[in-house]
């Protein structure tokens, strides 16, 4: 009797070790921001570090790769809501969107069709990047993916890397390692424009141009799944595939359908990222494809406004964060640590609240 | 295909997807690259495999049938030789497409390396601007059209002869590719005149290439194999024979390794060197993953820390650490260390769910390399210049470093054969028998009494400090690190080691890893087939997915695990092969 | 790592000569982002930027520095890492100053090969569809052949196996002189070789890249 008792102790005090360890954690977090925040202010107020200008700069930057981010954590966010497994190939969906971007527009400019009509040029890139970004998914889905149905989690998985692997190094060798240039939008839009006109909200015009595109695909996308009945069958898949395989529907279309919409989501992240960063080589999708799943946890996983919410707050920790915090403690090179930040963000969600900050939505397979 | 009847669409989605594998390898350049390595001197190139190598296969696979319990297995008849050549000839045609695009457009802007030079070389024309194309579009429908009748007609023989046709080119080709290895073992023990009859300009001679054809042939042909002979060696009923029988295995086994850098060269002692730490790495891996089933995609910071913990400790240039101590010293510090950045990982992700864990273990690799990498760390860490002039392994009468591969082999094996006894030890104890129930089910673990915290985290602490040994002796073995050295390439590239080998199996890691890192090389590491080296990652993206798909308990599998993943095979395999031997004794019809 | 070396040894010469380093930072590898770096460095209100960033990371900082209030005018310097096609044919690259190694070599010819460097280029384009991706790939060639010249006037063919004296070969390496595409080549006991000759080029035609590299502002002769 005692020694059970004891057991009971102990373990309690080994868990309580753990929680105390935890708690720890999050004291520490809260204080390390908080200096850094305190610093900042200061080193404002006394008119050092970035002016105000150059803030209003990295927020907006911030956002507009956040929307990236969110187009990306879609699909990685449904696929693990109707599949429970990391998609890592879905990085690659969204390379494969950016580099089509790439090949058309060149053709474009080459047509002439960039100067002459910027809209229809741009409409068409982002069209066949969307094409092609689902061509890829869903051919994965239906190469390595399919058979992994029932396989333990850990299977598919592993098997995504190596199909990561595969496109990121086809893509090498197919078109070549070196970096493509994507050519410039026209004039008008490099220039700073004024939203609202207040004066002081001055927005680059292609990043203002990509976050009104992402938010509408957001939006467009929220309403498929929410009101369409191809997305009541997405959420039904999603929720029990079981079941509702016995509801009637077809459960093998639904999920290529999942992979086919998080493809296309990821394509127009493609083309947006192209037009914004002019640059796409073979391993453009893989740090991104890492933080957009990082966003989708952030968010809570197979929530679909939870991927959106989570890239934005990816996309603006890892903008403003380095500077608003780090720099705040005088720590030199700040920008290096960009990352750190993007990764120290993930750890510390999933040590204050583990399901994300909308709460998950997974399958009835995969919960618990 | 049922009695005779040609199913159509099968052939041809079977050619039209061997034209495409022929085609993409011709895109990504492995075609030209392969050229420059010939397999039979004068005759067959490397390229020419690697364009080549579906085709077969495809013509065989076309002739597979799904036979379901209690069908009658459907006779073989020529019509699987017609369907291999249909397989081919479609396979050809397309590849005759794709030339002739080529040849008529440049599509370099996409595809570099569709250029006039991969079309002379595949219509074997000797002018790239004048390319001849009859000779060229006979070889290019031809070639393909015959394999695939071979792999059709694969159908048409008995197994035992469709084990020789197979065993005996594949023997050829793989002698060709490891004359490395071949040739500096025939150098070492004096028989230098008789490498240069076998191979010449890098490739197997011709007539010693048919002999070996032929001897392999019969060999694959003879009903008791060396492997059954070796088997029953090893589990000889009476137990003192079987003790016997094991020492002498072992104590073989142990002077061949041991001899093993001698026999091979320097060159390939590199090799092996650096086989050995990944290898040591892989083991703690595998007892992380394998074992305790957490699946840690970070591994690569561990060996970040050792590795920077033995430079900072032993290198004259550290920047704040002035003492220089000897590399024996650094073992007990890094040994510490790797147990701190155990817990320091394993604790905040002890409650996280799988993906979850592999996520942010991955992020805390990328945190550790890059805060190594940082000009913020530089003063302790050296930054992106890393740290310099480490000095190797002092023994008294010299210092071991990176010149001396042979012997940081020895120190490498040292360390792996400790991590295999650790492995061993860990699994038959209460600790494995505790992970393998939190593999299968936590909750219920959790509720029969097992403290999962104490099993995850000891699971990291080992993992953590093997890993970190290996930095040590890397540290030594390069004699400066970078923070590039260790990117999350690496952590990937030892998952795929264990998983291929075998999880939870040591034997398969060991396996796996000389496959993978030994022959095909690491992420910065040539292995023994240097011409892979570029397309190293797509083919293990093609092998991890292949595995995955086919075999994902890996080369040698953990026994249970075997039977856990292909329970629905197993019965009907049985069957299978019961029926195969009753229609070999009726004479294959 | 070599371009932290780069920027040390700027850091060095630049305060040596009176100059003030106002901020010194870096980036990683596969940033795409610039904001937040230019920002920092913008805080310092510099007159210059020196980045011996590689593509396509330094075609990311030109794309996105003239965004960044305070480094509207900022006078842009690159180095030999970028003195290649993929970032000096970007619109943006225009009025980029580069220093590297002299590039105006194509008429150059190698004595051991007879290959001039225009040759090269364009076999080196035939094969692989697109231009050396790096600035130094003359310096590459010629040191290919002196180390088989080195390699062939050493080795010893006995029965068809070639036996090379290590020893020899960095003994041959030193006493060779030949004129390379880099120019004349003599190499001193410490292997440093020829090549002395370090330009500084100004961008002023990103849509002429062969015009661009020819428009050297400033030669420097050790």
């Amino acid at each position: 009797m005692s020694s059970s008792t004891n057991q009971k102790l102990s373990r309690r005090l080994r868990l309580n070790w753990v929680d105390s360890f935890l708690i720890g954690v999050r004291v520490a977090a809260v204080v390390f921001i908080a200096i850094g925040l305190v610093g900042t202010i200061i080193n404002f107020a006394n008119g050092e570090g970035p002016t105000a200008v150059a803030w209003r700069d990295l927020v907006v930057g911030g956002i507009a790769q956040g929307t990236m981010y969110g187009l990306i954590a879609l699909g990685y966010s449904m696929v693990y809501g109707v599949l429970g497994f990391i998609n890592f190939a879905h990085g690659e969906v969204f390379m494969g969107g950016a580099m089509t971007a790439f090949f058309m527009a060149s053709y474009f400019v080459e047509t002439g069709l960039w100067a002459d009509s910027f809209v229809i040029a741009l409409i068409l890139v982002i069209l066949s990047s969307m094409f092609a970004s689902t061509v890829i998914a869903v051919l994965v889905e239906r190469i390595a993916y399919r058979r992994l149905r029932n396989a333990p989690r850990l299977i598919p998985l592993i098997t995504s890397i190596g199909v990561s692997f595969f496109l990121q190094y086809s893509a090498a060798f197919l078109f070549g390692i070196s970096n493509k240039s994507f050519p410039q939008p026209p004039q008008g839009l490099l220039n700073k424009v004024d939203v609202f006109g207040l004066g002081w909200l001055l927005i680059e015009g292609t990043k203002l141009l990509v976050i009104v595109i992402s938010v509408v695909s957001m939006a467009v996308l929220y309403f498929i799944v929410e009101r369409t009945k191809t997305g009541r069958s997405m959420r039904a898949v999603a929720e029990d595939k079981e079941i509702a395989g016995l509801m009637g529907i077809n459960v093998d279309r639904t999920i290529v359908t999942t992979f086919a919409v998080g493809g296309a989501m990821a394509g127009i992240a493609g083309s947006m990222w192209a037009l914004l960063f002019r640059g796409v080589s073979f391993n453009t999708g893989f740090l991104p494809g890492i933080k957009a799943f990082t966003a989708a946890v952030l968010g809570g996983v197979g929530n679909i406004v939870g991927a959106m919410l989570g890239g934005l707050l990816l996309g603006l920790f890892e903008g403003v964060g380095p500077l608003l915090i780090l720099d705040g403690w005088g720590i030199p090179g700040v920008s290096q640590l960009k990352d750190v930040v993007a990764f120290a963000a993930l750890v510390l969600v999933l040590v204050f609240r583990p399901s994300g900050l909308l709460g998950e939505r997974l399958s009835v397979e995969d919960r618990g | 295909m049922t009695n005779g009847i040609l199913d159509v669409r099968k052939v041809i989605r079977a050619g039209l997807l061997a034209g495409l594998v022929m085609s993409f390898t011709s895109a990504i350049g492995m075609v030209e690259d392969f050229d420059r390595r010939m397999i039979i001197d004068g005759l067959f190139s490397l390229g020419f495999l690697a364009l080549l190598w579906y085709v077969p296969i495809a013509g065989y696979k076309v002739g597979d049938e799904k036979v379901l319990e209690g069908m009658e297995i459907p006779p073989k008849s020529r019509k699987h030789v017609l369907a291999g050549v249909l397989v081919g000839l479609i396979g050809g045609v397309v590849l005759l497409a794709l030339i002739l695009i080529t040849n008529a457009m440049d599509l370099r802007d996409v595809f570099i390396r569709l250029s006039p030079n991969l079309v002379a070389l595949l219509t074997f024309s000797d002018n790239p601007a004048d390319p001849n194309f009859g000779v060229g579009a006979i070889f290019l429908i031809g070639m393909p059209g015959l394999l695939g009748a071979v792999g059709g007609a694969l159908h048409l023989v008995s197994p035992r002869l469709r084990r020789q046709i197979v065993v005996a080119p594949t023997a050829i080709i793989v002698s060709a590719l490891v004359k490395d290895v071949i040739g500096q073992i025939m150098r070492t023990f004096g028989l230098d005149t008789v490498v240069r009859q076998l191979y010449r300009n890098g490739a197997v001679r011709l007539v010693p290439a048919i002999i070996g054809a032929a001897i392999a042939f019969y060999l694959a042909g003879r009903e008791r194999r060396e492997t059954s002979r070796i088997r029953e060696f090893l589990t000889h009923p009476d137990p003192k024979v079987r003790t016997r029988n094991s020492l002498i295995v072992g104590a073989g086994s142990i002077v061949v390794v041991v001899a093993a850098p001698w026999v091979l060269g320097s060159l390939l002692s590199e090799i092996l060197a650096t086989t050995g730490i990944f290898l040591l790495m892989a083991l703690g891996l595998n007892i992380v993953v394998g074992f305790a089933g957490l699946l840690d995609l970070g591994y690569v910071a561990f060996f970040a820390v050792g590795a920077y913990t033995s430079a900072v400790l032993t290198s004259p240039l550290s920047p704040f650490f002035s003492p220089e101590w000897p590399w024996w010293y650094t073992l007990p510090v890094v040994v510490v260390v790797g147990v701190f950045a155990g817990i320091m990982v394993g604790t905040p992700v002890i409650r996280l769910r799988g993906d979850y864990l592999a996520i942010v273990t991955l992020g805390f690799g990328e945190i550790v390399r890059i805060t190594f990498l940082s000009d913020a760390a530089s003063p302790w860490f050296g930054g992106a210049g890393g740290i310099r002039q480490i000095p190797g392994i002092p023994l008294g009468f010299d210092t071991i470093s990176g010149s001396d591969p042979e012997y940081i082999f020895y120190f490498a094996l040292a360390l792996v054969l400790l991590a295999a006894w650790v492995s061993y030890a860990l699994l038959n104890s209460r600790v494995g028998r505790a992970w393998t129930a939190m593999r299968e089910d936590e909750s219920v673990a959790e509720m029969m009494g097992i403290d999962t915290v104490r099993s995850k985290l000891s699971a990291f602490i080992v993992g953590a400090v093997l890993a970190a040994l290996g930095g040590a002796l890397f540290s030594a073995k390069l004699g400066s690190i970078f923070p590039t050295s260790f990117e999350l390439l690496i952590s990937i590239v030892i998952l795929v080691v264990v998983i291929v080998g075998g999880l939870g199996s040591i034997v398969g890691v060991v396996v796996g890893a000389l496959v993978l890192i030994g022959v095909l090389g690491g992420p910065r590491q040539p292995g023994l087939l240097q011409e892979f080296g570029e397309y190293k990652l797509l083919i293990y993206g093609v092998i991890l997915v292949y595995m995955m798909l086919k075999r994902p308990e890996g080369l040698v599998p953990r026994v249970r695990r075997q039977r856990e993943l292909h329970e629905d095979e197993l019965t009907q395999d049985d069957w299978f092969e019961k029926k195969g031997e009753l229609s070999e004794l009726e004479g294959g019809a | 790592m070599y371009t932290n070396g780069l920027s040390l040894a700027f850091q060095a010469a630049f305060e040596e000569l009176g100059g003030t380093v106002s901020v010194f930072t870096a980036i990683n590898k596969g940033d795409t982002d610039m904001t937040g770096v230019l920002t920092e460095i913008a805080a310092g209100s510099p007159d210059m930027l020196f980045t011996p960033a590689f593509p396509p990371e330094i075609n990311f900082i030109a794309q996105q520095v003239r965004g960044i209030s305070g480094m509207e005018s900022v006078t842009l310097i690159g180095a030999d890492a970028s003195l290649v096609d993929n970032f000096l044919e970007i619109p943006e690259a225009e009025g980029w100053y580069h220093s590297g190694p002299d590039t105006r070599v194509g008429s150059n010819e190698n004595s051991i090969t007879g290959v001039t460097g225009d040759q090269f280029l364009e076999a080196y384009n035939s094969q692989y569809g697109e231009a050396p991706s790096a600035a130094f790939w003359a310096h590459s060639y010629d040191a290919a052949t002196m180390l088989l010249q080195a390699i062939e006037d050493v080795a010893v063919d006995v029965d068809g196996t070639l036996y090379v004296d290590r020893q020899g070969v960095r003994d041959a390496l030193n006493s060779i002189t030949l004129d390379g595409i880099i120019g004349p080549i003599e190499c001193d006991e410490f292997g440093d070789c020829g090549g002395k000759v370090i330009t500084i080029i100004l961008n002023s035609s990103p849509n002429d890249v062969e015009a661009a590299k020819m428009n050297v502002v400033f030669a420097y002769e050790q």
